[in-house]
């Protein structure tokens, strides 16, 4: 009786929310941005948070509900939040500038859109490198009928104590700072111990700098915000699923789990097929509902997250006890995935896939650098299908190609060899079909993100391929995404979720034709200069030796084709002389290795006499001011030609070599010309920006002393 | 004034006359393990210069443990043990370190660890089997065994075929997987037939066995899986080779280079590359 009374409650309970679900619940939350200080390694760091905390708090939804989201923006600078992976009206989107009104400091922006999907989702800026820096969150959409589940979510990031544009502009310098950081500076001396001396000198042949399969060296990998995180409740035969979510800027995680496989339920939101593997890797901005089991009571097994590179991990907790261990993934054998490179690898700069078809995650090249090899099942896209047909309507396709490229050396990533500023915006038809053929030419894995959109991943899976936003592509593969232009109109971004590739201008622009004006963006013209200004930056390096026998230095601003060169050789007197350089120029070839130049130069030496150079020419070394004009080529082994002519006729050809890595720290450089002057020299790394330095020039001598690198 | 002062300055030397460690704790903790092997293990693990030190009794199972308490913590120590395989009072080890311990140092596992072999921990190895490394796997000499087979039916010579079938038939009874049981009695079959053909048709049962255990146990080096559709009608047959390269042992002069490779086992580099 008194059950059947509650049942009979329950039900009118159940059809009142299905009917306040049908009459669009409106879910509000409000977003407090705010600058933070944390202090996650013992050093104290500038942060941004959300409603005080980082990462910012998770929001949930329920399928049908209407978000109003009100983002208060207390900083002095601007901000942006991108719903990512959410089907929303394109001025909801959150790209400031391009597709919503950038929130300014000291302001509020209100976000309100209907939530016509489920799933696991995540938000964060799209403004500038915020992401890096604490501004991401996780978004979860319940079904509509969903029966509660145990469920987590595992928001993983990546944390580094440098400030993200000092990151930025270290990529682009082509530090090895990260390298030694996490020992994998593959230099000459850990190949000749190793046995792998022949490989190193193959692959600086073939114009290749040390491998690594992430750029950048955190200090810290975040779980929730924490190390690691403990969940209780559990007991046996518990099932868990876990909505992981990579919030990181630029590391890749695998997930495994000590208790036992994981069973994969849904990617990127939308659901799979289950499938059971012993590890996935979860690429960066993608989201994996992951279903674990409980095996015991009385211990918490480990749910571990290991960022690719293999230098640290994060761990989830589940159950109550002793806490049983997952055997941790033994670190990269780097030489062996250099060897691979090489083979890939033509002197030209392309990258030759062998003759295999790769596609899909299903063969990891990087397997050969992993100790444990090929043993555990691995998830790859060909194993997910979705559980309801994807097969897009009935409508025209039409095909586009897009050629991942990207010059490592000096972190230039782009598509088809051009940035997103140099490309006009794609034009899409409002109901037609779009195939993107997708090949990756370029050195590291992209996880390629579509906003506004689900694609279907063409994976041999026929009416059923899954539907994902972001796809990580591999080097050398080539995979077809789908997708039907099914939103009303705007702009959509398609870029690398990697944020140091994506702000050098890894992407393109989707607009639909006859878009109405956007509100948020009242000069279009504008804004869109604000967009493309992110891949136009310059940015500025040097390397400025003082040494006892002189000071030798080079300052450089450069950005994706333009080069501003200065360098000097200065004595300590004018019998040793003087000597400046300096030359603008320009990349001409894709792969970046030839610069044309112009510029001017102005030396003064007391005493010396004229020389005749290789071409019978005389040198007018000790007091000379000339303009020049010549070009620059990068040759295999990385030197450096350069060959000049300035305005009385005279010829100078130059080659040089920097930071032979002879050991984990240190480095020798030398040059010759045809002038007959040469230079040899070493250092020493201590730290980022400073190295024990000593160099032999045949104009100024011996000398030793500090060379600061920025 | 002066004594307060000196307190501070004084304890750190207690802490070293006492346990040649600054910050000297001292705690007893639980360690399982069986023998002086592991006795050995457990405090190499354990023991950290300028950190740690453990000192380990096999029969009380237990560990005298001196930390300095500003430079790590009994967590910390108690977490490398376990990863050398010796589960504790606060982590149990990795299902693969404990298998990776010599016979005479596995010891009784807890239960919430045992759960986890008995269940058959992740999906293609069992919680005992070593995980793929470049060392000796148990199925490369039943593999090497195969290979003579197949080179046999490959030659063609009816009489050449039965040695080598039976060798495979011994070598595949001496292990205890069920899925090796069952190849070996298909080895003996090719051994009894008389006739190539025979052979042959009785080859291909056995090679879907030997694949099956192949995938189960990853072989140290690169196993081809191949297929030549034509075989039987076009019902199509798969063996195993060594080398990527096709030679037939269905045909074999007849048809020496018809079929593919629909996967790779083992070795390194070489993800299973399927073709649907």
């Amino acid at each position: 009786m008194g059950i059947q009374r509650i049942h009979g409650v329950l039900l009118v309970l159940l059809m009142a929310g299905t009917l306040a679900a049908t009459a669009q619940r409106t879910v509000r939350y409000d977003l407090n941005v705010t600058d933070t200080v944390v202090n996650y390694t013992g050093n104290a760091r500038k942060a941004i948070a959300i409603n005080g905390q980082l990462p910012a708090p998770t929001l949930h939804f329920t399928e049908g509900d209407t978000a109003e989201i009100h983002v208060h923006n207390h900083m002095h600078h601007e901000t942006s939040i991108h719903w990512h992976g959410i089907l929303l009206p394109n001025e909801q989107d959150g790209v400031p500038y391009l597709t919503t009104a950038p929130i300014k400091g000291m302001s509020t922006h209100v976000y309100r859109f209907p939530i016509r999907q489920s799933g696991t989702y995540w938000y964060h800026s799209h403004t500038m490198l915020q992401e890096q820096i604490g501004l991401y969150g996780a978004f979860i959409i319940h079904k509509k009928d969903e029966r509660p589940v145990h469920e987590e979510v595992m928001l993983l990031s990546d944390w580094s104590d440098e400030n993200p544009h000092q990151i930025e502009r270290s990529l682009h310098r082509a530090t090895d700072w990260y390298g030694i950081r996490k020992g994998a500076t593959q230099s000459y001396g850990e190949g000749l111990l190793s046995g792998h001396l022949g490989t190193k000198f193959i692959n600086e042949w073939k114009r290749m700098h040390a491998m690594d399969v992430s750029d950048v060296y955190y200090e810290r990998f975040l779980l929730n915000g924490d190390a690691e995180q403990q969940r209780p409740q559990y007991r046996a035969g518990d099932k868990v699923r876990v909505r992981v979510i990579n919030g990181s800027s630029s590391t890749y995680f695998w997930l495994t789990y000590a208790g036992g496989p994981l069973t994969v339920v849904a990617s990127d939101g939308a659901d799979v097929e289950p499938v059971t593997v012993d590890r996935l890797i979860v690429g960066v901005s993608e989201t994996y509902d992951v279903e674990v089991t409980i095996p015991a009571d009385g211990a918490a097994y480990e749910l571990v997250a290991t960022s690719e590179d293999r230098i640290g991990q994060v761990s989830l907790w589940l159950g109550d006890g002793v806490k049983q261990l997952k055997q941790p993934l033994g670190k990269l054998d780097y030489f062996e995935g250099m060897k691979m490179m090489n083979d890939m690898m033509t002197v030209g700069g392309d990258m030759k896939d062998m003759g295999m078809d790769m596609s899909l995650q299903q063969m990891d090249m990087n397997a050969v650098m992993y100790p444990e090899g090929n043993g555990p099942k691995t998830l790859n896209y060909a194993m997910l299908r979705s559980p309801t047909p994807t097969a897009l309507p009935d409508k025209p396709f039409r095909t586009l190609h897009f050629e991942l490229t990207g010059n490592m050396n000096r972190y230039v990533w782009t598509i088809n060899n051009k940035t997103v500023s140099e490309r006009d915006k794609i034009l899409i038809k409002k109901g037609e079909n779009i195939r993107i053929i997708l090949t990756n030419n370029s050195m590291m894995r992209h996880p390629m993100h579509l906003h506004g959109h689900f694609f279907r991943v063409v994976n041999g899976q026929g009416d059923y391929a899954p539907l994902k936003n972001v796809l990580d592509i591999m080097p050398m593969e080539t995979d077809t995404l789908e997708f039907n232009a099914s939103e009303e109109y705007g702009d959509w971004f398609f870029h690398c979720h990697i944020l140091y590739h994506m702000m050098s201008g890894m992407g393109r622009i989707f607009t639909y034709e006859d878009s109405p004006p956007n509100p948020q963006i009242p000069d279009p013209e504008e804004g869109l200069r604000k967009v493309y200004a992110d891949d136009r930056r310059f940015y500025l390096g040097a390397e400025i030796g003082i040494e006892s026998n002189a000071s030798d230095g080079d300052v450089v601003l450069e950005n994706t084709r333009w080069a501003w060169q200065t360098d000097w050789h200065l004595g300590p007197n004018k019998r040793r002389g003087y000597e400046v350089d300096t030359r603008f120029g320009r990349y001409l070839d894709r792969n970046q290795f030839l610069m044309a130049f112009a510029g001017g130069e102005w030396r003064y030496r007391e005493g010396g006499h004229a020389d005749r150079n290789w071409f019978g020419q005389t040198n007018t070394k000790d007091d000379r001011t000339a303009f020049h004009i010549g070009l620059q080529y990068t040759l295999p082994w990385f030197i450096v030609a350069d060959l000049r002519v300035n305005h009385n006729g005279y010829v100078r050809l130059q080659i040089e070599r920097d930071d032979i890595p002879v050991t984990a720290r240190l480095r020798l450089r030398g040059l010759y010309n045809s002038d007959g002057e040469y230079t040899i020299g070493a250092k020493y790394i201590l730290t980022k920006y400073i190295s024990l330095s000593s160099h032999y020039d045949s104009d100024m001598g011996l000398g030793g002393g500090l060379t600061f690198t920025y | 004034m002066k004594i307060t002062f000196l307190v501070p300055m004084l304890l750190p030397m207690w802490g070293i006359a006492s346990a040649q460690l600054p910050n000297a704790r001292t705690e007893t903790v639980r360690i399982e393990g069986n023998c002086d092997q592991c006795k050995q293990t457990i405090e190499t693990a354990g023991t950290k210069k300028g950190e740690a030190t453990l000192s380990w009794d096999a029969d009380t199972h237990l560990a005298e443990l001196t930390y300095d308490a500003t430079t790590t913590s009994a967590d910390a120590v108690l977490k490398r043990v376990a990863y050398a395989g010796y589960d504790n009072e606060r982590y149990l080890a990795p299902a693969e370190a404990y298998a990776a311990l010599d016979n005479c140092c596995q010891y009784e596992r807890a239960p919430q660890a045992a759960a986890l072999t008995a269940d058959g921990q992740g999906t293609t190895h069992g919680g005992h089997q070593p995980v793929a490394t470049s060392q000796q796997s148990p199925i490369d000499g039943v593999l090497h065994a195969y290979f003579k087979l197949k080179d046999a039916l490959v030659a063609g010579d009816a009489k050449s075929v039965t040695a080598p079938a039976t060798a495979l038939a011994k070598q595949l009874g001496e292990l205890s997987a069920p899925a090796a049981k069952q190849a070996a009695t298909h080895a003996a079959a090719v051994a009894k037939a008389k006739t190539l053909d025979d052979q042959r048709n009785r080859f291909v049962l056995l090679s879907e066995h030997l694949y099956s255990l192949t995938k189960a146990n990853t072989p140290s080096s690169a196993v081809y899986y191949q297929h030549c559709p034509m075989y039987n009608k076009g019902k199509g047959a798969n063996w195993l080779s060594q080398e990527k390269a096709i030679r037939n042992p269905y045909y074999g002069e007849q048809m020496l280079t018809c079929g593919s490779v629909v996967e790779t086992l083992g070795g390194n580099g070489a993800e299973p590359h399927s073709h649907n």
